[in-house]
């Protein structure tokens, strides 16, 4: 009988031995790439200029902008409330509160989207949530914005409404206002005025 | 009597105990995709100038003395039909991890082949690509710019392979400049407002994970 013991606790040994010698493929932390294939189709994550524009100007305080340009380019200019989180450092152990949160809409943002959506990526694949991408960076910023151009006459009232909105963020975040102190431009005389929405009388029968 | 079925019962535990273990091997599944790339080893990866093909490169490697490299479309079927560079393969970016397309990646890896891959632009190569590049293939490189900007070049014949500033991430503009001309008055600098960090309490791991 004792033979038979023998047996088993051996086997059992060799078997804890073969649980050791698995492979460690468990990252609790990370999400699978087939799943990270799947978030970098979806195209949600991109905000547009507009978007943010709106948000920066309402105040929400539930988004957060990233910029992961160099530290000189952020000291130079960025976005109003923007945290400077350079690319290289996106996964430097004291941003990661940051990063990882629930409750604020992280925005990376760069000069053009190629660098923002790297850190996306990244940021991604150890599973956070909450992250977007500015789309088209500063660039698409400072010509949609900042310059916004008139549209054609021709243009439905929509692209009236985008641009007079479009003007009036430029004044708010200090493009194309006359000469003021900075301050006077963060004041509250500045009014960003939405057109009431029209009802639709055109419409029915 | 009792003595007896005590011990069997013993060995009815036992067996069914290494019974299940072996199965637990047996039916044991790695996953068909795993990072060889840790995410501090990938964001060195994407400062390497190496990664990067200019178009002009790029022509060297298909036509030129440097033959012998691929060229991947990522776009849909719909643009490739269009037209492509090179007779480049179209595999969209939503089936670059199909079994046969990766027994493809793993053929041209072993073969030590340069695989190019492009899409419209170069952000929307990067991501399949840094995709790829953390699974391993390290064959693997971004065209710059992209379809239309190499076409650009291709057709009007400019010439400059020392450029890899293709990704939009130039400036358009001196954006501080820009602000102070057009506000008349000093420049904001940026002043991050009080972040609100609400961190996600991690999970206690079990105390059974820790080992003695």
């Amino acid at each position: 009988m004792s033979k038979v013991y023998i047996i088993f606790a051996s086997l059992l040994i060799l078997v804890a031995f073969g649980l050791v010698l698995l492979p460690d493929t468990e990252h609790e932390d990370q999400i699978p790439p087939e799943a990270l294939l799947k978030e970098i189709m979806n195209q949600s994550r991109f905000l547009s200029a507009d978007l943010i524009a709106a948000r920066i100007i309402d105040e929400d305080p539930s988004i957060m902008l990233v910029d992961v340009r160099t530290a000189e380019a952020y000291n130079s200019y960025s976005l109003p409330g923007a945290i400077n989180i350079p690319l290289k450092e996106t996964l430097d152990e004291e941003w990661q509160p940051y990063l990882n949160q629930r409750g604020v809409d992280v925005v990376f943002f760069s000069n053009g989207d190629l660098f923002a959506d790297q850190a996306w990526i990244l940021c991604s694949r150890l599973g956070y949530k909450n992250l977007y991408v500015m789309e088209g960076g500063l660039n698409q910023w400072f010509t949609q914005i900042m310059q916004p151009t008139v549209p054609p006459d021709t243009s439905p009232n929509e692209d009236f409404d985008l641009y007079s909105f479009r003007k009036a963020a430029s004044i708010y975040f200090g493009g194309g206002a006359p000469a003021q102190s900075t301050q006077d431009i963060k004041g509250e005389n500045i009014q960003i005025i939405r057109r009431e929405k029209k009802t639709a009388t055109a419409g029915g029968c | 009597m009792k003595e007896l079925t005590k011990t069997r019962r013993l060995t009815i535990a036992s067996v069914i105990f290494v019974f299940i273990l072996v199965i637990g091997f047996v039916t044991f599944r790695s996953p068909d995709f795993v990072y060889k790339l840790s995410t501090k080893a990938t964001l060195e990866e994407l400062t390497n100038p190496a990664n990067i093909v200019s178009p002009v490169e790029a022509r060297e490697m298909i036509n030129g003395t440097k033959s012998g490299a691929v060229m991947i479309d990522l776009r849909n079927t719909y643009d490739y039909n269009k037209g492509t560079l090179f007779g480049a393969i179209n595999i969209p970016v939503s089936d670059i991890m199909e079994k046969e397309v990766i027994e493809m990646f793993d053929d041209w890896q072993m073969q030590s082949k340069t695989v190019i891959l492009f899409a419209e632009d170069q952000q929307a190569a990067n991501a399949p690509w840094m995709i790829l590049r953390q699974l391993g293939y390290s064959n693997m490189k971004v065209l710059s710019g992209g379809y239309a900007i190499a076409m650009d070049q291709y057709t009007n014949g400019i010439i400059d392979s020392t450029d890899y500033q293709y990704n939009g991430e130039r400036p358009v503009m001196d954006f501080a400049g820009f602000i102070q001309k057009m506000s008349g008055g000093e420049v904001v600098k940026p002043n991050p407002g009080p972040a609100q960090i609400e961190p996600i309490k991690r999970k206690k791991k079990s105390v059974t994970a820790g080992g003695c």
